[in-house]
């Protein structure tokens, strides 16, 4: 095996079989798929878990990463969530379903040091609707931010940021945070 | 006190991830690997193609790693939950964002809780004092680790924590 460490973990992945490849990535996208349809439709977790008759750790469990999906588990959450999740590339072109994605949101909020916005020197982070934000982006990206927020800003001069009182973005590129939507 | 340094895995489309390595020790990734690899080979190419799948497809969402795996307000999480619920292999991570990852060292979690299981409290506990460090050491205005995109600057000295 390689020593260095980037060489380590390209030999593992090389060393990792076609089909275990395949199962990680068909069992995270059916998790994302179902993750995604509860946002569409504003939904838990534990509604989903009501709706099944299970526990909401079991639900939790299911749509950690690589749980072996059932044909039929599936087929019972697509007909409480009267949604496909799976759709066989065969018949994709009929797929007539009413979920389509929808772009990530994305909030920005400052450290709980609460720095003053009139100065822009405070920090922030960003994460979707469902992720926690732990450290600050670095002044380079923070040039994103102040160029869609420049118009916003005088509304919040002498302002603390909390997560009360935050902004909210949309995520329309790959890289960054890119318009936002709206402004609390 | 305990010296590490913050050392790239890879970098994917989606996020990079990172280990630790001690001062005079293998990385912890390789240690997890090397310790698990002949008994539970599987898992291991199971977590692999997890974190090739974080890497570069769709990042370290909430739902895809363990959350709340440590304690409530720390970033802790855990990479994956297996298929076979027979098998309790975690490997402990702090999750920076959704981006960034430094993925830690792990073992069998035999217990409900890893306080539980002596190897696992010290890997927690050692985890949650780097990812503390880290992050007093990214704090404005004059942070010597930042979070630039899905790159971590000024990791290349060792850092120290209490042992």
């Amino acid at each position: 095996m390689n020593n260095n460490m980037a060489g380590l973990f390209e030999d593992i992945i090389g060393e990792t079989p076609k089909d275990v490849n395949k199962f990680v990535n068909k069992a995270m996208d059916i998790a994302d798929q179902i993750v995604d349809i509860l946002k569409a439709k504003n939904l838990t977790q534990r509604k989903l878990a009501e709706l099944l008759g299970k526990r909401e750790s079991e639900i939790s469990k299911w749509l950690a990463g690589t749980h072996n999906f059932t044909l039929e588990t599936i087929s019972k959450i697509e007909a409480v969530l009267d949604e496909d999740i799976i759709i066989a590339p065969l018949y994709m072109n009929e797929y007539k379903g009413m979920y389509q994605p929808k772009p990530n949101s994305f909030t920005v909020e400052s450290n709980p040091d609460n720095h003053n916005l009139r100065d822009y020197q405070f920090q922030y982070s960003y994460y979707n609707d469902y992720e926690k934000p732990t450290m600050a982006i670095a002044p380079s990206t923070k040039l994103n931010f102040e160029e869609f927020t420049n118009k916003k800003l005088d509304s919040f001069k002498g302002q603390k940021i909390t997560s009360q009182n935050c902004l909210t973005f949309e995520n329309t590129s790959e890289t960054g945070i890119a318009p936002m939507s709206q402004c609390i | 006190m305990k010296r590490f340094k913050i050392e790239l895995v890879t970098r994917g489309a989606k996020a990079s991830i990172y280990t630790i390595r001690f001062e005079g020790e293998e990385n912890e990734l390789r240690k997890f690997f090397k310790l698990h690899t002949s008994k539970y080979n599987r898992e291991l190419q199971i977590i692999s193609a997890v974190i090739d799948n974080i890497a570069n497809k769709r990042g370290a969402l909430n739902h895809i790693v363990k959350v709340r795996e440590g304690k409530l307000c720390d970033a802790v999480v855990a990479v994956p939950n297996l298929p076979n619920d027979e098998c309790s292999l975690r490997l402990y991570c702090w999750r920076i964002s959704p981006q960034t990852l430094i993925i830690f060292n792990g073992g069998l979690k035999t217990q409900r809780t890893y306080q539980e299981i002596p190897e696992l409290d010290i890997i927690v506990k050692d985890l949650q004092k780097i990812g503390k460090l880290i992050d007093e050491k990214s704090r404005y205005p004059d942070p010597e680790i930042v979070l630039n995109g899905n790159n971590l600057e000024g990791i290349k000295d060792f850092f120290s924590i209490d042992e």
